[in-house]
């Protein structure tokens, strides 16, 4: 199981994750941690090392630890997986330029953020998937964030991706799955 | 007046009652009624002052207990006083780790001061920076970004409820000025990363409120933040870090007429084209690029200016040949024929095939030449990807898009 997160912005724009996310997120469950930046803090890391030791960070715009590297491709099972916060593609969000950072990286699933707006789908046989912000963080573009966060289950060739959003203080599930060609 | 020792008996004894309070009701802002509660904070010496401080704070946290009046922020911030401002009694020396921890406790404990009412929280807000304000530079940089979020989503606060408060704009302005000194304090601290992305931040947010003057509030905001980047961001990598999020922010609004949104994306480019290393200039100038794409100033459509699109890469082309190492040369190639791509998808009529095909063999020319190494290797598949991405486009065309025809893979 992969935990997918990102965004948390603590202690600048929130206080905490959210009960009902901290209530899922219990160590022993996961194997490995893809945290797209923008944390903000060591603190955060340190949570995130009690749920899983291996743990991958990318920097965020915001991140106070300037040595987080820009990308980063972590090979999990069959899947290459690529990993990059996002503000440093510009336009921000857009699936074309993504795509470019897809194919630099080679991978076949490219986790990116800084929008705090989950999406996940498939675009030229590769799959794309944007956590969110786990904490709901303040976003310029978006006045109302829904708290997010995406767990993969990495089996053979297909990567089942589950989204947790809370939406009116309850925790509401998604499932996609995706196959690798 | 007598001081307790922190460890002594009596210090233990006093500490430990005050807590059963805060673990009973589990809200501070309950404790801080009781009548005699306050008055017994001055016989702790610095170091219980901390703990019971910290003890306070992480209930609150815990409980997310809000606090929506001043008065209530004011005895707050007034008991845990020791967190938030230098003490007569504090030590030399502290634990960098313990401050900072402390430090990002308070910054958390801002998100806790609001008030439904718009009115009332700004008023909060206003207590708070007077309070946090001054802590002194080793706190204000944990303490004021937070205060600074908070003024931003306020004025959203104002723009929603605008129909019932006809003075929502004048408000809003006030809010950005609020923010404007705010970020300012940051500055005087010496801080410049920090204040260069609240600014950016801010500039989005009157952006998008569109309060009366917002695109004055915003032009402001964005010509702060480049004094920033020209004046005080000396590191080569922190200045491709900050233009790139200068670009970015910039792309995204939509705010500015021409007059206003001119200026700022020849500062861009020309930014982008002094950066110290080849590499980054290259890459600084093919980002800049989609200013002049999906930028939007006016009437609010993309500027698809395809002459200058094609300028910011082929200027990109001609940085790439005077960089002098091959490996990195013909990395750069393969990223500028991608940016090629991506505008040719979307209809630039400046960028033809040919310009394609010349960049495709070039590659291809200079490809083989490299190392035989990991970088290579990733190079390699740079290219190979995106060769495969135009030969999907090549076989199965849209109607509507470009064509593929003439390309030579």
């Amino acid at each position: 199981m992969v935990l997918v997160l990102g965004d948390l912005h603590i202690p600048h724009r929130c206080h905490n994750l959210p009960k009902q996310f901290k209530k899922l997120l219990v160590p022993g469950k996961i194997q490995h941690i893809l945290c797209t930046g923008n944390l903000c803090t060591k603190e955060s890391f340190d949570y995130l090392k009690t749920l899983a030791s291996d743990v991958h960070v990318v920097r965020g715009d915001f991140d106070e630890n300037l040595n987080y590297p820009e990308q980063k491709v972590v090979t999990v099972g069959q899947f290459r997986i690529g990993l990059c916060h996002g503000h440093q593609v510009v336009p921000w969000g857009d699936t074309e330029s993504l795509a470019m950072v897809q194919r630099q990286l080679d991978v076949d699933i490219l986790i990116s953020g800084h929008t705090h707006r989950f999406e996940a789908f498939e675009h030229e046989y590769k799959f794309y998937i944007n956590p969110g912000s786990a904490s709901g963080a303040y976003c310029a573009q978006d006045s109302a964030v829904t708290p997010s966060f995406v767990i993969l289950d990495i089996q053979q060739s297909t990567v089942v991706a589950y989204v947790y959003k809370l939406i009116d203080d309850e925790v509401k599930v998604e499932r996609i799955e995706y196959k690798k060609t | 007046m007598i001081i307790l020792e922190h460890g002594s008996a009596v210090s233990k004894e006093l500490m430990r009652l005050m807590k059963i309070p805060i673990d009973t009701y589990n809200n501070i802002l309950t404790v801080l009624q009781l009548g005699h509660y306050n008055p017994l904070f001055e016989y702790f010496d610095y170091q219980s002052r901390k703990i019971m401080s910290v003890y306070i704070i992480n209930n609150a946290l815990e409980n997310d207990t809000r606090v929506p009046t001043q008065d209530q922020v004011d005895a707050i911030l007034g008991i845990v006083n020791v967190l938030v401002q230098d003490q007569s009694d504090q030590p030399e020396e502290e634990d960098p780790e313990d401050f900072q921890e402390e430090q990002i406790t308070m910054g958390k404990f801002i998100h806790l001061l609001q008030a439904d009412d718009p009115n009332q929280h700004y008023l909060i807000l206003n207590a708070a920076r007077k309070h946090f304000g001054s802590g002194g530079d080793n706190r204000i940089k944990f303490t004021l970004p937070p205060i600074v979020f908070s003024a931003y989503r306020l004025a959203y606060k104002y723009k929603e409820m605008q129909e019932q408060d006809e003075n929502w704009e004048k408000k809003c302005q006030k809010i950005f000025q609020f923010c404007h000194q705010t970020i300012g304090a940051l500055i005087k601290a010496e801080l410049a990363e920090i204040p260069l992305r609240l600014f950016l931040q801010g500039a989005m947010a009157a952006g998008q409120i569109e309060f009366e003057n917002h695109e004055t509030v915003a032009y402001e905001f964005m010509s702060q933040a480049f004094s920033l980047y020209e004046d005080e961001i000396s590191d080569s990598k922190a200045q491709l870090a900050a233009i790139t999020l200068i670009i970015g922010t910039l792309e995204q609004m939509s705010c500015f007429g021409e007059e206003n949104h001119e200026p700022l994306r020849t500062q861009c480019a020309l930014a982008a084209s002094k950066l110290l290393k080849k590499p980054d200039q290259c890459r600084g100038v093919s980002t800049c690029s989609h200013l002049f794409w999906s930028g939007k100033s006016a009437s609010n459509e993309e500027m698809h200016d395809t002459k200058r699109v094609s300028d910011c890469l082929k200027k990109g082309v001609k940085i790439a040949n005077q960089c002098m190492d091959n490996s990195v040369q013909v990395q750069l190639f393969v990223e500028l024929l991608n940016h090629y791509v991506y505008y040719y998808e979307k209809g630039s009529d400046q960028i033809t095939v040919q310009v394609l095909n010349q960049l495709i063999s070039k590659i291809k020319e200079t490809l083989p030449n490299l190392e035989a190494n990991e970088e290579t290797e990733q190079i390699n598949k740079h290219f190979q990807n995106t060769i495969e991405h135009l030969q999907l486009r090549k076989d199965s065309p849209n109607s509507e898009g470009p064509s593929y025809d003439a390309l030579l893979l």
